[in-house]
């Protein structure tokens, strides 16, 4: 079935996230990060399971800021890395509704294979 | 490295060089400082993510171009049409809108980071090379008694030619979806 146009008075067009957008989603709610701290975040929440590469991360945010999901902030150092400027980008409000609907589809997609006990096939 | 990073970055659209490009080379940069990674490791890395994220971007960004060449090609052949006289070429001009139609509705698909994406959609391919062969069946049917007139020539040609080329390139892909499946 086509995918509806994503549009801000339909939170529903925008679901399911693709699984780039819904990281770089959770990477940000914990408040605003440039580039490379996205990347590593994304990393050490999916236990290195999930190795973005920078084309993957950049094209991801391009269309979640032309979609209007994240946007840019401004352009400072990390104190923790060195003295370059780096862009940092935040969640928008869209962002964090569109965020909080595909956690409560994901949500409800893992308590259904909970209740049929997909996890103890093959187990019992 | 600063110097492959730069040809890397070619493979991208210029759009999403100037806008994101700085930003690009900075985080493979961080990744070689910072992630303790060897620089075999971080190459092999940036370039299995460009492979697969590069060409969706060349493809989205030359859509509209392509989109635009499409419709003025199916505006032409159905002009041509309406002053030969022919029916037969509304059957170009329906199979073109049809394939303008087909990656309209695509080519604003999220960035995926699955190198599979690519073959995955071989069938697509090869409905837009039957639908090069439709062109080229209209441009025949066009003829009069048997002559065909040197517009008709050049679109059967070009067309068959075109989709000939998208069907090859469609049934490789198509190969390469069968070979990763029973690799899975």
């Amino acid at each position: 079935m086509a995918k509806r146009k994503p549009s801000p008075d339909d939170i529903d067009s925008y679901l399911p996230l693709p699984a780039s957008a819904m990281h770089i989603i959770v990477a940000l709610a914990a408040g605003e990060k440039h580039g490379y701290a996205i990347m590593r975040d994304i990393d050490e929440l999916s236990g290195g399971s999930v190795t973005m590469g920078p084309g993957t991360l950049y094209g991801s945010i391009k269309r979640m800021v032309d979609q209007g999901l994240v946007e840019e902030a401004d352009e400072r150092p990390d104190p923790a890395l060195d003295d370059q400027r780096r862009r940092y980008y935040r969640l928008a409000p869209l962002g964090q509704r569109v965020g909080a609907a595909e956690q409560a589809r994901l949500a409800a997609l893992l308590n259904a294979a909970q209740l049929r006990k997909l996890g103890l096939v093959g187990l019992t | 490295m600063n110097l492959l990073t730069r040809l890397a970055l070619l493979a991208y659209p210029r759009s999403f060089r100037r806008e994101y490009g700085t930003e690009w080379s900075r985080t493979v940069s961080d990744l070689q400082v910072h992630s303790g990674l060897s620089t075999a490791r971080i190459i092999g890395h940036v370039l299995a993510d460009l492979v697969a994220t590069a060409p969706r971007m060349r493809w989205e960004s030359t859509m509209g171009t392509i989109k635009t060449l499409l419709t003025i090609v199916a505006v032409i052949v159905g002009a041509a049409g309406l002053v030969i006289g022919s029916p037969a070429l509304a059957v170009p001009v329906m199979a073109l809108l049809a394939v303008v139609a087909i990656q309209a509705s695509r080519h604003d698909q999220p960035i995926s980071a699955e190198v599979t994406a690519w073959s995955a959609r071989w069938y697509v391919w090869l409905a837009a090379g039957v639908g090069f062969f439709l062109v080229g069946f209209g441009a025949l049917f066009a003829a009069d008694d048997g002559e065909l007139s040197s517009v008709a020539w050049a679109t059967w040609m070009l067309s068959w030619l075109s989709g000939a080329i998208v069907v090859v390139i469609g049934l490789g892909l198509g190969a390469t979806q069968l070979a990763s499946h029973r690799r899975a």
